[in-house]
Formats: C-alpha cells, structure tokens, sequence
C-alpha cells in the first residue's frame, strides 16, 4: 500500500511539473510578446466617477493611442484617491481637477517640497457646483430662490419624503465628491436632511422621476451639464462664497455657496521622463466648456458610449486637438 | 457557498436546558422588559453620550497622512512596500498578458474538456456554452482581468493557507491564534477589509487581490487542518513501521490522505474570492467587477446583469470543476478527452502565434437592452400602480414612515443604551454563559465609545427588518421545498443563482424602482438572504428521521400538529443555523447599501474608503460593523448550540 501510493505521488508530481513547465514557457513567449521595460509605453489616466471625466479621458486615450502610439489604461478612481496614486506613479494623469473640494491635496502633492504631483494647466471648463431644483418650484414658491425660503420649515417641508419625515429633503450623490451641504445645513439652521442618492446617474433618475410628476426636488448639482437641456433647473442663492468662509472649512464653519471652479489636470512629475510626448500632450490639452457639452449631452440625451461621442468629436474638431500634438 | 457552516459541536448535556427552554426565555424576556422600564423611568439616558468619544479618528487620519507623504521615501515602502507591490503587480499583468495572449477558442474548448473530464458529457456541454456566452457579451478583456486577479489571489491564499494549516495541525499554539483569526476573518463584512488596505497599499489590482486574499484564506487553513487531523491513525503507525520520517510521513502519507480536504478548501477558497470580484473592484482591481460598478454608477440595469451573469458563470465553472476533480472518473470518454486536450493545446499555441486572441465581434449579442427596456417598464407602471396609492413608491414610503423609522428610534434612543447593553449581556448569559455575556457587553460598549452608537442602532434597524422579512419569506418556502422534491427540483438552479450574483447588481434594478433611501438596500438585502434561509429550512427538516415523522402519524397527528410539534423542534437547531447565515449576509449587505442611500454604519465606511478626508471615520465605522456582526454570529450560534439536542446515540 505504501509503495503503492509513493509511486502515485511521483507520477503525480512529474505531471504537475510537466504543466508548470508548459505554463512557464507560455509566459515567456507572452513576455516576448509585450516588453514593459524601457521608456514608457502604457499611461494610465484616472477616470472619476462623472462624465465629464469619463469624455475627457476618452478624448485623451483615443488621441494617445491614434497620433502618438501609446497604449492607454483607463483607470476608475475617485477624486480623492488619486491624488495619492498619481504621487507614486500608479497613475499617470486626471484631467478635470474641481479645486474646491482639493485644497489640502494641493497643499500636499504639489505644493509641498514631497510632492511628486504637478499642476497641468486648465482642461478649459469653468464648473460651478451648487444647489439645484426643477424651476416650476420657484414659480409655485417664489420665496425658495433664495436659501432664506428653506429657512422657513413650511416650504422647506414641501421637499419633505417618508425617510426625511418633517424635514426637506437633499439629495447628495457620491460621498467621494465634494460636499460641504452638511456644514452649509448646519450652519444657516435649515430644516433639511441630505440623503446620499450614490452617484450622478442615481441623482438624475430620482430628478427625472420627480420632473415627471411635477414633484418637488432639491439636489447638489453642477454645471456644465447636459441635464440643463432637458430639465428647466434654477439654482437656489447661497450666502455668496468668500475665501474667509472657506478658510472655516476645516472647523465645520461654511455657511456660503461652493466656490467658482476653474477645473484643472494634474500630471505625475515622472511622466515628463518617462513618456515625453505623452506628457507634452496631456498639458496642452484644453478646450472650451461647449466642446464637452457636446459630447456630455450625446452620451446623455442620444445615448451614445462616451467612446462614441469622443469619436465624434474628435472627428469634427481636428483644428482644436491638432495644436495639443507635440511636434516632433 | 458563501462560507463553511460555522456550525460548533453541541455543548452536550443541555438535555435540562433545552426542556426548560421556553420557560426561561420567557423569564428572561420579562427580565429585559423591566430592565428597560426602570432606566426609562429612574435616568434621562438615551443616545450613547457623544463626549465619551475615545477619537479613534484623528490618530488614524495622522497616520494616513504620515503614509501617504512619505510613500516615495520611506523605507518601509522602498525596501519593502513597493518592491512587494510591484512583483505582485508584474505577476498578475503577466498572468492577464499571457492569458489573452492565446487564442479566444481555446477556452471553451478547454473550459468544455476540463468538465467532461470531471462531471461529464452534459457539464462539458455547457461549460462550453457558458465560456462562450462570456465571450458574446462581450466581456472577455474583462473576464481575463478578473480571472488573472483571482487566480493569482487563490495561489497566495494556497501559498499562504496550507502551510499555515499544517502548522496549525502540527501546534497548538498556532492553532490557538489562528482558529479565533480565521473565525473573526470570516464575520467580518469583505468591504470592512479594504479601509486598512487602502490606507497601506492604495489603490490598484495589488490591495485588490490582497483583499481578496484574506477574505478567501480561511477554508483553506481550515480544511488542510481538518483534513489533517482526520488521517486514520493505522495509516500513520503503518508508515512510522517502514521507518519513515515525521516528514515523510507527512509528505507522503498525510497530505495525500487529507487531499479531499485540502481540494475542498480550495473550492471555498475560490468560491469566496468570486465573491470579491465586485467589492475589490472598489479600489481598483478592474475586470468584471468595474463593468458592475460603473453599470451601477449609470444605472444600467442590463449591462450589469450581463457582467452579473458573466461572474455567475465563472464562479459556477470553477466551482464544479474544483469540486469534480478529486473525484473525476470521466470512464471510457478518456482517450477521446486526451485526444482533444492535446489537439486543442496545439491549436491554442498555433492560434497564439497567429494571434488569434480577440474573441470574434460577429459574435457579439446583448440582451442589456431588453432588461432595461423591462427595468423602464416596470418603473413607470409598478412605481404606483394607476394612481391607486398601491405601487413600489407607496410601498417603500409606508415601511420607511411605518416600520424602519420607529424601530431605528427604538433602537438608538427609545431603549436607553446602558438598557440595550443590559438585554446584550442578558441574551448572552442565556444563550452561552458569562464570557459571551462579558464580550457582547464589551463590544457594544466598544461601539458606543467610538461614537458611532446611533450609526450601529440605524444599521441595527435595518438589518432586524430584513432578517424578519427574509425569514417570513424564506421559511414557509423551505418548509414546502422540504415535502415536495419537484419544487426543490426547480428552486436549485434559482438559489443558486441569486446565492452566486454579486449582492451590487440586485442594488441596481431596486434602486430604480423604490425612493432613495433605506428601502432599496432592505430589499436587496432579502432577497439576496433568501436562499440560504430556504436552503438551510429545507436542510434542517429533512434531517428529520422518518422514523419520528411515522411515529407522530401512528399518534394520529395532522400534517400541521406533525410540523409544529414535531419537525419544526428537531429542526431548531439547524434553523438557528439559518438565522445566523441570513443575518450575516443581510449585515454584508446593508452596509454596501450605503452606497445607494442606506446611511448608517455602511455609508461612514463608504466615505472612508472614497474620501482622504474621512478615512479615519470610516476606520471606526469598520471597526463597529466588524464588532456588531461578531455580536449577532456569536449570539445566533450560541443559541443555535443551546437548541442541538444532546447527541441521540
């Protein structure tokens, strides 16, 4: 019985070694196939969670890989997981940078002396990000266009639903963005209560299904957005946004509107080195908020990839993408 | 599937207990009632006082911000860290590289031979099928990038798990630590895993699959150990006669015997690292689960059952494959199956060279539209029904006002928390005895100390209700699946299918049709749980011996006498079992719905793992849930061994 099953067990390991050698060969005919040694080939852009993001990315890789020969990973990630990833170099660049919520990552991974983060010039889009609800709200109740109407727990209540019980309610969407609704209720007393609705497509069903029976809505938005052509939207008058409101931020102090946004791209420090061209086109990348509206608005009311839309644009605007190529 | 039945051997000698059971629950019920009245009365104590807050946070924020500037230069990341994460990171590419470097044809083909040897004619058949479908969904760049993760992630767990398993064997010192670990590892919801790693690794395939790793380690240690100590001693005394070594006894003898074992480890291993692909893809690990992700972020309900239905597939192909081939017998198909294997290997290499990778776009068809166009039906006609006030939106607005709310004001405020401590410690001693009671005393103190009392009785609320439902629901149906073999017959496949989808595709076609709130992730979190409570009901009732099912029919008992008094007692036990499966599944859960709406405890971890900011939030918040599901696992089983009658022989 013993001899029996050593000899099994060799058998079995031979065959086992026989596979694992195949498997090795296989391997090395695959490195031979693609050397990521050397200069770099691959450039990882970070993809945020909206779409704006997502048609910059497409415009970027599609140039990348068509005028300039590289291959490009698209790389889902959250605003602010990025910015460590791009500091090491597991990612490459982000296109569309909203400064308001990223103070303290500039402070630490461009500004500071440790920083391997570089700020890459504008992407064009100026964004403004804000409170939002359908216009026939301020027709009904003229006193909401203001921050002042919420303040009365009346109309404030007309935004009222089974989970917020008395209190108005916010709809916020992906906890990663950048939210200060939190400090902003707080802080001007107002009788509302934000309940996360989880991403940007989650806050435009509930939007669409409140539009479609004239319900209320409020909700954390921003543009430029495509929604602005179907849905007829008025953003709610804030207490207008001051540096020194914001300086409050970090106590819980806000109590004013989100700032302009002038979005921004951010490059590793490396990718200059390492992929020359690539960096060269990703910093002179930048167009005019029209341009993404156009794509934005056919992958949302025509149903177009965001691949598609990218295309299309690309393929109508080659004087715009021309002057971002690096002669060479 | 989901994890190896935690099920403890019975504390033996409870016969007094068990018969007196009922008794003393009541009493210890009326205990907890005037426990409640005398606080309510006597002191002003509601919410767990937030100035007791130990402020786990700041330090934990600190930290991170320590790790994340001193990524490039410290020597904890460029002596070890990185090196370690770029291997990892090289490997797994490679993986993928050479996986899509062969030809799309010879996985089928593969996929097809590798089941006909294991399971036959049939499962080849459709394995081939399935490996295809895959491929016409168009997901097969995805597929591969799951696969390289997972594969990788299931060789590390092997690396990892069996020497630890044999170490854990041969001491029992090690075994000591590692049988608590593995027991808590397995509690803990797979999300609560990727804070700590996010915050020492970052982002990428690497935390991913690390991740991975520990969420999928424990059967593995656990089984080799199992299979181990189950070796027959006369096989062991016959190898030590020939004069043969411990460790080659052990080489030879020993791990060749626990080889059942060892391969069934290996199956739950993969099993559980399937059910990561969706939740790892939340910090990077690409493929299948990023395909869901972003479907949920756009709410496409078709494209995310296709991705569903792809990690369905291939968790049901691994499945049966690891399952079969300790016991593969494929008879007189061999030659016929060796044959092919060497045709198809030639053709893969030939193919690779010509390089025929890409899966062929002619092939291509999608059903996503046909969901979506059924999902955009069913919101604009079940949302409320013709204006009659019956409908999704009506529904999920009367069990928010009606029943989450109340009993979420119950639970944090209504009973006061030293009271709700109190009924912990109570519930404990009955179930168990004083160390259970102490450790649930200390763990809800623990919650209440790191400020996050309210979030954990939100969370709470919400895991109660859908316990309830699910088991209202899933209960009546195991027991009729328990009489009627041709329904059990027909709920397999079914059961299997929502036991295998990734719990975030059922978030998405819910979030659709109810408000936004706390009602989509109850309802996704019931129907997710629902078929381990049929299956664990139809388990438990069919233990019963016939032999008492004819002994209560000669009494002269009915259908339902026989079920009540009879059946349903000798189940207990195995019921418990299923309580305790559901809860742990609905915790899981409730805590991704935070995601989608849910609040509490999940959506302070969301925001940990997504925002630099609150990271140090989130850590607590993980901490919490860990601690609130070792609370319900350690009290459902404890009551579960309570209600084990003393062993019959």
């Amino acid at each position: 019985m013993y001899t029996v099953r050593t000899r099994n067990t060799t058998r079995g390991s031979r065959r086992i070694f026989v596979v694992l050698l195949a498997v090795l060969a296989l391997i090395v005919v695959g490195c031979a196939e693609d050397d990521s040694r050397g200069s770099q080939t691959t450039i990882k852009l970070a993809v945020n969670p909206w779409n704006g993001s997502a048609a910059n990315v497409a415009v970027a890789a599609q140039l990348l890989e068509s005028e300039l020969g590289y291959t490009v990973e698209r790389v889902d990630i959250d605003e602010n997981a990025q910015w460590a990833a791009i500091n090491t170099g597991d990612l490459d660049a982000s296109l569309e940078v909203w400064p308001s919520g990223h103070a303290q990552n500039v402070a630490d991974f461009i500004d500071s002396a440790d920083g391997n983060v570089d700020n890459a010039g504008l992407i064009g889009p100026i964004g403004e990000i804000g409170w939002f609800m359908p216009t026939y709200m301020v027709d009904q109740h003229p006193a909401l266009a203001t921050w002042e109407g919420f303040a009365d727990p009346e109309l404030a209540g007309l935004f009222a639903t089974a989970e917020t019980g008395d209190k108005g309610q916010f709809m916020s969407g992906d906890p990663s963005w950048t939210i200060y609704d939190e400090q902003i209720i707080a802080n001007l007393n107002l009788p509302l209560e934000i309940v996360y609705v989880g991403s940007e497509a989650g806050i435009l069903a509930a939007l669409d299904s409140a539009y479609s029976r004239q319900e209320p809505a409020l909700f954390y938005f921003w543009t430029p957005h495509s929604a602005f052509n179907t849905y007829d939207l008025t953003r709610v008058a804030l207490p207008a946004y001051s540096d020194a409101c914001y300086a409050t931020g970090d106590a819980g102090g806000i109590d004013c509107d989100y700032p302009e946004d002038v979005l921004f791209k951010i490059v590793s420090r490396d990718l200059a080195e390492n992929a020359p061209d690539a960096d060269a086109f990703l910093r002179a990348m930048s167009y005019s908020t029209a341009d993404q509206i156009q794509m934005l608005s056919a992958i949302e009311n025509d149903g177009l990839t965001v691949d598609e839309a990218a295309a299309q644009w690309i393929e109508a605007n080659p004087d715009v993408w021309g002057a971002w190529i690096p002669s060479s | 599937m989901t994890a190896v039945d935690g099920v403890r051997p019975g504390a033996g000698g409870l016969r007094a207990a068990w018969r007196g059971g009922p008794a003393r629950f009541a009493l210890v019920l009326g205990g907890m009632i005037l426990l409640v009245a005398a606080f309510r009365i006597l002191t002003d104590f509601g919410v767990f006082p937030e100035s007791w807050n130990i402020g786990l946070a700041d330090p934990i924020d600190r930290a991170r911000r320590w790790l994340i500037t001193n990524q490039n230069s410290h020597w904890l990341y460029t002596v070890f860290l990185n090196p370690l994460t770029d291997t990892m990171d090289w490997a797994i590419r490679r993986l993928e590289s050479l996986l899509k470097w062969l030809p799309w044809y010879c996985y089928p083909l593969f996929t097809g031979l590798g089941l006909w040897w294991t399971r036959g004619r049939i499962a080849g058949a459709l394995g081939l099928a399935g490996v295809t479908l895959i491929g016409v969904l168009g997901l097969w760049n995805e597929a591969f990038a799951t696969l390289a993760l997972m594969g990788v992630a299931v060789l590390v767990s092997m690396a990892i798990g069996i020497p630890l398993g044999i170490a854990a064997w041969h001491s029992d010192a090690v075994a000591r630590i590692t049988r608590p670990t593995l027991d808590t590892m397995q509690t803990m919801p797979g999300f609560v895993y990727l804070i700590p790693f996010v915050l020492l690794f970052g982002f990428g395939r690497v935390p991913a699959m690390i991740s991975t790793v520990i969420f999928a380690l424990a059967p593995v240690v656990r089984l080799t150990e199992v299979g181990l100590r189950t070796v027959p001693q006369s096989t062991v005394e016959a190898s030590e006669m020939f004069g043969a070594t411990e460790r080659q006894t052990l080489r030879l003898v020993r791990l060749p015997q626990a080889r059942p074992a060892i391969f069934a480890g290996m199956n739950q291993t993969t099993m559980l690292a399937m059910s990561m692909v969706v939740i790892a893809a939340f910090i990077g690990a690409g493929g299948l689960g990023q395909v869901v992700l972003q479907a949920m972020r756009s709410i496409n309900v078709g494209k995310a059952s296709e991705a569903g239905i792809a990690i369905v597939v291939m968790a049901i192909i691994l499945d049966r494959f690891s399952t079969g081939v300790a016991t593969a017998d494929p008879g007189d198909d061999l030659p016929a199956i060796r044959w092919l294997a060497v045709v198809t290997a030639v053709g893969a290499v030939a193919g690779g060279l010509a390089g025929l990778n890409e899966f062929p776009k002619a092939l291509g068809w999608r059903f996503a539209p046909y969901v979506n166009s059924l999902t955009d039906w069913a919101r604009d006609n079940l949302y409320d029904i013709g204006g009659s006030g019956i409908g999704t939106g009506p529904f999920s607005d009367f069990v928010t006002t009606q029943l989450v709310i109340p009993l979420r004001e119950l639970l944090s405020s209504g009973i006061p928390w030293p009271a709700m401590i109190g009924i912990g410690v109570v519930l404990g001693l009955w179930a168990r005895g004083p160390r259970l009671a102490v450790g649930i005393g200390a763990a809800l103190a623990a919650i209440g100390l790191l400020g996050m009392w309210e979030l954990s009785m939100d969370t709470l609320a919400q895991v109660l209700l859908a316990v309830a439902a699910t088991l209202a629901v899933g209960v009546p149906v195991g027991i009729m699946s328990s009489h009627n073999d041709l329904l059990r017959t027909a709920l397999r496949p079914v059961l299997d299918f929502f036991q295998t989808i990734p719990s975030f595709v059922l978030l998405v076609p819910v979030i659709t049709l109810f408000h936004v709130g706390r009602i989509p992730g109850i309802i996704a979190s019931v129907v997710y749980a629902l078929p381990a409570a049929v299956h664990y009901t139809d388990l438990g009732l069919r233990r019963v011996p016939t032999e008492t099912h004819e002994a209560a029919e000669s009494f002269g008992a009915t259908r339902a006498q026989r079920l009540r008094q009879v059946e349903m007692p000798l189940a207990a036990p195995e019921l418990m079992v299923a309580v305790n499966q559901v809860i742990m599944l609905i915790l899981a859960m409730v805590v991704i719905a935070g995601l989608v709406g849910g609040g509490g405890l999940g959506l302070e971890a969301v925001r940990g793992l997504r925002r630099s900011d609150a990271v140090g939030r989130g850590f607590e918040a993980g901490i919490a849930i860990v601690l609130l599901a070792a609370i319900l696992d350690r009290l459902t089983r404890a009551v579960a061994d309570r209600l084990r009658p003393p062993a019959a022989v």
